[in-house]
């Protein structure tokens, strides 16, 4: 079954969660890019000891972070193995694996030590530029960001959905492919209609509170600079920088 | 097929000790035949059992034994299972997926493999069962009420006689009227088809009309088990745990506590009120 | 006495079905009005008309005021409903997050927000639930907070449609205590809408509906004494209204007792 408290806030008073949100959004995409781009092992390493440590520092358990490429381990076996087996083994394909696992691991820590509020934030800061456009930004990060608090709605209707059908007979293990495909169809027709019905539900409510969509709102959170979000920033900048030119090298 | 919980124990996080847990050592024995009502606050673990009992869920030690199965550690069930015990979730109405009624009850036939022509058949009477009648077969699931809803999918359930039927809060959202009709449903499968059901509910005074059987349920242990006089007596229990006792068995308990006099429990009020009669004369 | 609902000749339905026709209801300021209605009552459909998220023809007058499209927001914001989903009722992620929500969506400052939260969850006794996740609550707290959430407006009139459903007995007894206090030291106008009869005890007046018609609305010793209509949906009286009234018949005892106690007392003096 889905893990349940995937992505979910873990609340601590760390450093990593004190950071700045606007800052941190701009860090977590530096991160994600620098991991993307570095085809040497000595940088993947050493991002990897430095994802370590802010893990480290947001005091949350590591195994929240080791789950999530622990389940991901017979896609990452299925690939080397396709890669072995065609092209041999060789360093770009541990480059591979370890880009994946730090790409996991950086994103794992943004949702995991980030509240919603701080995730619309962000997303509305970064989506920001776009305004010049006329495009109402501020539409799309309320929605995205309130799409994470769907998670544990989507894992919970999932959950019912096939318990009830394996109670009415479904047998998906001894199925074949033709009938797995058919399956998946029974499931997501209700979860679909399910999570559509809750949605419409909580607009009502939010309707109901006065909300809409577009409209200027206070906010009971406000966030300043520290000196720490600019020590943060300044790092992952000059990181970035150094990537950069070994890359270009 | 009689029920049997044996030092039961599970939770969803692994590493959790066995006094943690949300089912704890838990063991009880159902009877055949009779309408079990399993109760305790919300939180205490009633769904998780259900699931259990159902081979939904594995447990982390102890075991279930129903007929002849048994669901462990290392053991768990097939589709003939489900064939023979069925489960009514709670709001069943949102698992719904076909076009029609008619398809919608026939669903588990086909997963059960029943002879084809026998289907139609088998359809009409479970319909029939549930207080339905044929004007309802082409008709699309979402478009009725929460209860004719709710009794289709009783009915998709009924269509392949299972001995033994567990139901999560089957009557949530029910008006009296609709609550006396199902209560009337539960008493003929029992009485006349022989079925052994299980239910969870919270509406004690429901509960009450009908009940041979009470479990109570507090933070994954078994409480107290018994008819449900036995049960409703220890009523100061069942308020430690959040629970309630039927209004008229409040009423007797008080007169005791009170007064000293032992006016007896009743199922209808005209009684309780010969009983109060006698004494206060 | 002011109404503050005022429902005339509402007549609304879907493509085939016709849930009311020509219904009218009248609801006087600071009243605590039990609705109970069976499945097909449309209870559900009356509460999203009253607050405008369905549209009606002038039919709806609240505080006076014909609700329409135009002016449906400003008359909500003197309306809070808590709805009988635990699950869906409370917008964001910590408790913090729900009770703010409406004070940001109208444009109260920090400070103000944040001393207004304060002081209701020490009204309501809710303070050790602030900081804790949404998810982590149990039902019966998270309709505890969509209470909460919808107090925080001051709202003049407060719908719970069918919200005790999913409780048990504990959770609903903390949630009935906070009605009664609200109840007698505000002016709010509660309207319970309930499938109980047993909750009306808390209330003044009862309203019966049954499949979108009024049966009757009146004080709540009155309905009770109409057994012929209560029958109709198959109710009878609250328990102890019960059976204050046939121990009546026998001369037990002169008067209705709601309370156990005092009846127990009085049987044996």
């Amino acid at each position: 079954m889905l893990n349940k408290t995937f992505g979910r806030y873990i609340g601590k008073d760390s450093k990593i969660h004190l950071l700045n949100p606007k800052i941190k959004i701009i860090c977590f995409f530096l991160q994600i890019v620098m991991a993307w781009i570095s085809n040497q092992i000595e940088i993947q390493l050493v991002l990897l000891v430095f994802f370590l440590l802010l893990i480290l520092q947001s005091e949350i358990s590591f195994f929240l972070f080791w789950k999530p490429i622990w389940k991901m381990k017979y896609l990452l076996l299925g690939i080397c193995f396709i890669e072995i087996v065609t092209k041999g083994f060789s360093t770009f394909l541990v480059v591979m694996i370890m880009k994946v696992v730090n790409i996991m691991l950086s994103s794992t820590l943004y949702l995991v030590s980030t509240k919603q509020k701080e995730i619309m934030i962000g997303i509305d800061f970064l989506l920001s530029p776009l305004n010049i456009f006329s495009i109402p930004t501020d539409h799309f990060s309320f929605l995205i960001s309130n799409s994470i608090l769907f998670l544990p709605t989507l894992f919970y209707e999932f959950d019912k959905t096939t318990k009830t059908l394996t109670c009415r007979g479904i047998d998906y293990e001894h199925s074949n492919w033709k009938e797995k495909f058919q399956i998946l169809s029974f499931i997501i027709f209700p979860l679909i209609t399910n999570v559509i019905k809750k949605a419409d539900s909580m607009s009502d409510i939010m309707e109901l509170q006065g909300f809409q969509l577009g409209e200027k709102r206070t906010s009971y959170l406000y966030y300043s600079f520290y000196l720490f979000d600019w020590l943060y920033l300044i790092y992952h900048i000059g990181f970035l920088i150094v990537i950069i030119k070994g890359v270009m090298l | 097929m009689e029920i049997k919980v044996d030092k039961l124990s599970f939770d969803y996080q692994k590493d959790i000790p066995i006094e943690k847990r949300l089912i704890n050592k838990l063991s009880f024995t159902i009877e055949q035949d009779k309408i079990t009502v399993i109760i305790g606050k919300n939180g205490s673990g009633k769904t998780t059992l259900l699931e259990l009992m159902n081979g939904l869920l594995k447990p982390q030690s102890g075991k279930i034994i129903i007929g002849d199965y048994v669901i462990d550690k290392k053991n768990t069930v097939d589709k003939e299972f489900h064939k023979k015990v069925g489960f009514l979730f709670q709001f069943p109405e949102e698992q719904f997926f076909h076009s029609t009624v008619e398809k919608e009850i026939g669903f588990s036939v086909d997963q059960f493999q029943y002879r084809v022509n026998e289907k139609e058949k088998r359809v009409k009477e479970a319909l029939l069962l549930v207080g339905l009648n044929d004007s309802y077969l082409k008709r699309d699931p979402l478009t009725l009420s929460n209860v004719e809803m709710r009794k289709v999918a009783l009915a998709s359930i009924l269509i392949y006689n299972p001995k033994v039927l567990f139901l999560d809060e089957p009557t949530v959202g029910f008006d009296e009227e609709n609550k006396k009709s199902f209560l009337k449903l539960i008493k003929r499968l029992k009485k006349r088809y022989h079925k052994t059901i299980i239910m969870v509910s919270h509406d004690i005074e429901f509960i009450h009309k009908f009940a041979d059987e009470i479990l109570v349920l507090d933070n994954g242990k078994l409480i107290t088990q018994g008819d449900k006089y036995e049960v409703f007596k220890q009523e100061k229990r069942m308020k430690e745990i959040g629970l309630t006792v039927p209004k008229m068995i409040q009423f007797s308990n008080l007169v005791y506590e009170k007064k000293g006099k032992k006016i007896g429990y009743r199922d209808e009020i005209n009684d309780l009120i010969k009983d109060i009669y006698r004494y206060v004369k | 006495m002011e109404n503050v609902i005022e429902i005339n000749g509402l007549s609304f339905g879907y493509q085939r079905k016709k849930i009311f026709d020509s219904f009218s209801l009248t609801v006087k300021r600071g009243v605590f009005l039990t609705i109970i209605g069976n499945n097909s009552s449309g209870k559900t459909s009356l509460v999203k008309l009253i607050t405008g998220l369905l549209p009606s023809k002038n039919e709806v007058r609240i505080m006076g005021i014909p609700l329409n499209k135009k002016n449906a927001k400003k008359i909500r914001s003197y309306i809070g409903v808590v709805f009988d989903n635990p699950n869906t009722g409370l917008i964001g992620e910590t408790v913090m997050d729900s009770l703010a929500f409406p004070l940001e969506n109208l444009k109260y400052d920090q400070e103000l927000i944040l001393s207004m939260i304060a002081d209701l969850a020490k009204q309501l006794k809710i303070e050790s639930l602030l900081r804790k996740q949404v998810e982590e609550l149990s039902g019966g707290e998270k309709q505890l907070i969509s209470l909460a959430s919808v107090l925080i407006r001051n709202p003049q009139i407060l719908i719970l449609d069918c919200a005790f459903t999913m409780l048990d007995s504990k959770e609903k007894e903390r949630i009935y205590k906070i009605l009664k206090k609200l109840h007698k030291t505000t002016p709010i106008t509660i309207i319970n809408i309930t499938q109980d009869i047993e909750e009306s005890i808390y209330g003044d007046e009862i309203a019966l509906m049954k499949d979108g018609k009024l049966l009757i609305h009146d004080q709540k010793e009155i309905v009770y004494s109409k057994e012929k209509l209560l029958r109709i949906m198959s109710l009878e009286p609250p328990f102890m209204v019960s059976l204050s009234t046939k121990l009546g018949y026998y001369h037990l005892v002169d008067n209705v007792f709601y309370d156990m106690n005092e009846m127990v007392d009085a049987l044996w003096k």
